[in-house]
């Protein structure tokens, strides 16, 4: 069976944690990612310093560079953990994929030795001289580092404008807060905070994994059932809280800069149902989802008015960005074509050829996604997310259902909310 | 007429590519990938920004603006009759371009027809219609381009650097050219990079996915040009031994000083052999050297001199080539003194055969992750062919080398007297 046909064998590892298996031999390098979902309730902040400090080591590998020693030793594994938001959910991840057997020599196999070591970064993390939980120099420095991060954030202008204007948009919501903190926030935090938060992944985060590639499904399966199955305390994380516009907004900031920054903010209904999520999606890519989109057949390429303009769909909580950079004395012009595309599109009058290009575009991305480990899995994830559970080929089938009068209706739930943009003083 | 293709295989990987050559001298690379759906086709030539002095084939001398050759793979993307936009968009591809220094690479990923896509890659590249008009249109795009780039602290040192470290190489200036450049390029520029150097025999192309290898190696050779004539020949540049400055500093927006240390590297390479050894070995060296494995990488972390954002890297082709060390400080002046002694203590220390054999058993590891896609694969074939080596060709050379040979190279390559510096300090002091 094709790979984009085969559905994952599902397997509880314990109360509301679940794991998706793929198993198969044509990918070099197996994957295995977990996702520990928390609610977006303040604690991010603590929660991008303890996967800072759980990336120094752990208690029997008590620096980076033993952690390093050790994933070289295994052919250069990848093992590791990492904080982000997704849907408007905390979102720890611990993921580690390593060279498939073939590869290796005659007999070896790192598949256990690298979900061993997984474990052992939240699990025992290196101990403080006085027993504390976390060793404080490594908190310290760690902490040093996150401020610097936090310091440094304008200086990627495209990532913080997008930013900035999700936090002026989403002012008061969950998502609305500074990414990953304020330097008062990492300020303030104690390694007894940090403690709980590593307890908080441990014991009440709702996981949800996968695993693709050429592995022993049975060895991961039980591996990962022994660390995760024990706790009883994990909740869901429930749905994002899904707001409608309200009068448009525009906040202009300034910085030294070459090129102005672009970012309009749209508010969008929430789709429910697959078709609903397919025809928004396919919205999306018809207005800005690439270099045949409007955005960029219009703005760049017939009025010469930028060098890129995107849009991206951030379907669970409702948003879209339109993101251009761009020259100053253009943004007005750029922000009336912005509005008129967006009016097209949910008036159906795009072309059928470019709802074509888009669908096509979609269609042949999913028939790629089983050419890869890490492709398949960011398709099950994203699955598990929309609670779907298609396979690459059904869902390929529903996108290649859309009605183009499903993708104006999708659009019509588009509302301007806020126009920020970043320009020179 | 048959092409006769060379199998060259790597038995551990599990892969094959078949190499050839079309009666106009393009060479190719096909890597057939059974029973996967997506495919990728990357056509490029060794012909970057660094080409602004040439010599056409008539011998005349040519000097075009700085950013000619990015310019020239703008234009080519808008096609002859219709956009290349609209071509791979009407078959769901996924395709760009890339302009280096050395090289301009096209390519297309998809998992739609293959052949379709192929054709469309094969015809953009080599028919081009750059007008005036056309030329004209898309400098507001690029001069957007130019400034996305100088908005960009990474961009923005490692220019710097390139300034210190030379005093004439066009590696000086970004791939973009400068506003001002773009402003001043023309048609006729363009039309003379085109005509001399975007010649069969200067094109290679890389393929991989599931097709059929003989049928493909015809259908290339009907499409691309037979003409044998030579193309153009850049002038050589000229370039004095020592870097241009010991330290250049530049006020930008940033929050902390951003500081760059390197070693610029002899030239003398002149084999792609040659240029393939000694990139291996240099940077075995550097991570040898300062990899986060090391006694001094843990000890300059554990001090605070360096941090997360420490990288060590090693880039050169036959004009240039340079280690470099960088990262974020508060202190530049300690980063810069803490790595030199480093780097001082690392070639007094006796070898390490241990750390030798675990660095060269991670590099496998990411070279078997690094080939996994089709794309992938076409993306390594493309680079092997630009550089003229055989596609699987480094991982021999991995087995083969000692640690005393990382050793000699990394005595050479980190001459004191061949240092710069390059620091991005914040706007405001």
């Amino acid at each position: 069976m094709e790979t984009t046909e085969t559905l994952p064998v599902k397997r509880a590892l314990g109360e509301q944690a679940e794991l998706l298996l793929l198993p198969n031999d044509r990918f070099k390098k197996p994957t295995a990612r977990l996702a520990f979902d928390l609610p977006l309730d303040g604690r991010e902040p603590t929660f991008h310093l303890l996967a800072r400090v759980l990336e120094q080591g752990t208690a029997a590998l008590p620096s980076q560079q033993a952690l390093t020693r050790r994933r070289q030793e295994l052919y250069g594994a990848s093992v590791g953990v990492g904080v982000g938001r997704v849907a408007e959910r905390l979102r720890f991840s611990a993921a580690a994929s390593w060279v498939g057997e073939r590869f290796l020599p005659e007999g070896v196999s790192v598949q256990s030795d690298c979900l061993a070591l997984l474990a052992s970064l939240l699990e025992n993390p290196i101990h403080g001289p006085a027993d504390e939980p976390l060793h404080p120099d490594v908190v310290e420095r760690e902490r040093a580092n996150l401020l610097a991060e936090v310091r440094a954030r304008k200086e990627d202008r495209s990532v913080y404008a997008e930013e900035r204007c999700l936090e002026e948009m989403c002012a008061g919501e969950p998502c609305g807060r500074p990414e990953p903190a304020t330097e008062a926030e990492v300020a303030a935090i104690s390694i007894d905070d940090l403690e709980d938060a590593r307890h908080a992944i441990l014991e009440t985060a709702s996981v949800s994994g996968v695993a693709v590639g050429a592995l022993d499904a049975d060895a991961l399966n039980d591996q990962l059932a022994a660390w995760l199955g024990g706790a009883s305390g994990r909740k869901p994380v429930p749905d994002p809280d899904v707001r409608s516009a309200g009068e448009l907004r525009r906040v202009t900031e300034e910085m030294e800069l070459d090129q102005a920054r672009f970012v309009f903010g749209f508010r969008v209904e929430p789709a429910t149902t697959i078709a609903q999520t397919e025809a928004c999606l396919l919205a999306n890519a018809v207005l800005g989802g690439g270099a045949y989109g409007r955005l960029f057949q219009i703005v760049r390429e017939e009025r010469s008015l930028c060098y890129g303009i995107y849009s991206q769909l951030r379907l669970k909580k409702g948003l879209l960005l339109v993101e251009a950079g761009l020259a100053a004395d253009r943004i007005d012009e750029v922000r009336e074509e912005v509005l008129k595309q967006v009016e097209i599109v949910a008036q159906g009058g795009f072309e059928e050829e470019q709802l074509n290009m888009a669908r096509l575009r979609a269609l042949n991305d999913l028939r790629s996604v089983g050419d890869t480990a890490t492709g398949l899995a960011a398709h099950w994830e994203r699955e598990h997310l929309l609670g779907f559970h298609r396979s690459p080929g059904e869902r390929a089938a529903d996108v290649a259902a859309i009605e183009p009068e499903q993708v104006a209706t999708a659009a019509r739930g588009w509302a301007p909310d806020l126009l920020y943009t970043l320009v020179t003083p | 007429m048959t092409i006769d293709l060379k199998r060259v295989a790597e038995p551990r990987l599990g892969e094959a590519v078949l190499l050839g050559t079309t009666l106009g001298g393009t060479r190719f690379a096909l890597c057939p990938k059974p029973g996967f759906s997506s495919s990728a086709g990357y056509f490029g030539l060794r012909f970057g920004s660094a080409a602004t002095r040439f010599r056409n084939s008539s011998s005349e001398l040519i000097q075009v603006p700085d950013g000619s050759a990015h310019f020239l793979e703008h234009k080519l993307f808008e096609g002859r009759e219709e956009k290349v936009f609209d071509r791979f968009g009407n078959i769901g591809a996924q395709f760009n371009g890339g302009t280096g220094f050395f090289a301009t690479s096209y390519y297309f990923m998809t998992g739609g027809p293959f052949v379709e896509a192929l054709d469309i890659l094969l015809d953009f590249v080599q028919h081009p219609l750059i007008t005036e008009e056309r030329v004209e249109k898309e400098k507001g795009i690029i001069e957007q381009e130019v400034r996305m780039y100088e908005d960009d602290p990474g961009w923005r040192g490692a220019f710097l650097l390139h300034r210190a470290l030379y005093h004439n190489h066009p590696i000086r200036i970004p791939p973009g050219g400068t506003v001002e450049s773009v402003r001043e390029t023309t048609a006729d520029d363009l039309q003379a990079c085109f005509d001399a150097f975007y010649r069969p025999s200067n094109l290679v192309l890389s393929l991989a996915g599931d097709f059929d290898p003989g049928e493909i190696a015809e259908r290339i050779d009907a499409a691309v040009g037979h003409e044998e004539e030579s193309g153009g020949q850049l002038v050589p540049i000229e370039e004095p031994s020592a870097p241009a400055a010991t330290h250049l500093e530049e006020r930008f927006g940033v929050a902390r000083p951003h500081v760059r240390l390197a070693w610029r590297d002899a030239t003398g390479v002149a084999t792609p052999a040659e240029l393939q050894r000694r990139r291996l070995l240099s940077s075995l060296s550097v991570t040898m050297a300062l990899d986060a494995s090391t006694d001094r990488h843990h000890k300059l972390y554990r001090s605070g001199t360096i941090d997360e954002s420490f990288h060590c890297s090693y880039t050169a082709d036959y004009s240039y080539g340079y280690a470099c060390c960088e990262g974020q400080t508060e202190h530049p002046d300690r980063f810069l003194a803490g790595v030199r002694d480093a780097i001082a203590s690392f070639l007094e220390e006796d070898p390490d055969q241990d750390a030798f054999e675990r660095i060269r058993r991670a590099a496998w590891g990411s070279s078997v992750s690094s080939l996994q896609t089709p794309a992938a694969l076409a993306g390594h074939g493309l680079q092997a062919l630009l550089d003229g080596v055989d596609p699987f060709s480094t991982f021999a050379l991995l087995d083969s080398i000692s640690l005393e040979e990382v050793l000699q190279r990394a005595r050479e390559l980190f001459d004191p007297g061949q240092s710069a510096s390059a620091v991005l300090l914040p706007a405001d002091p």
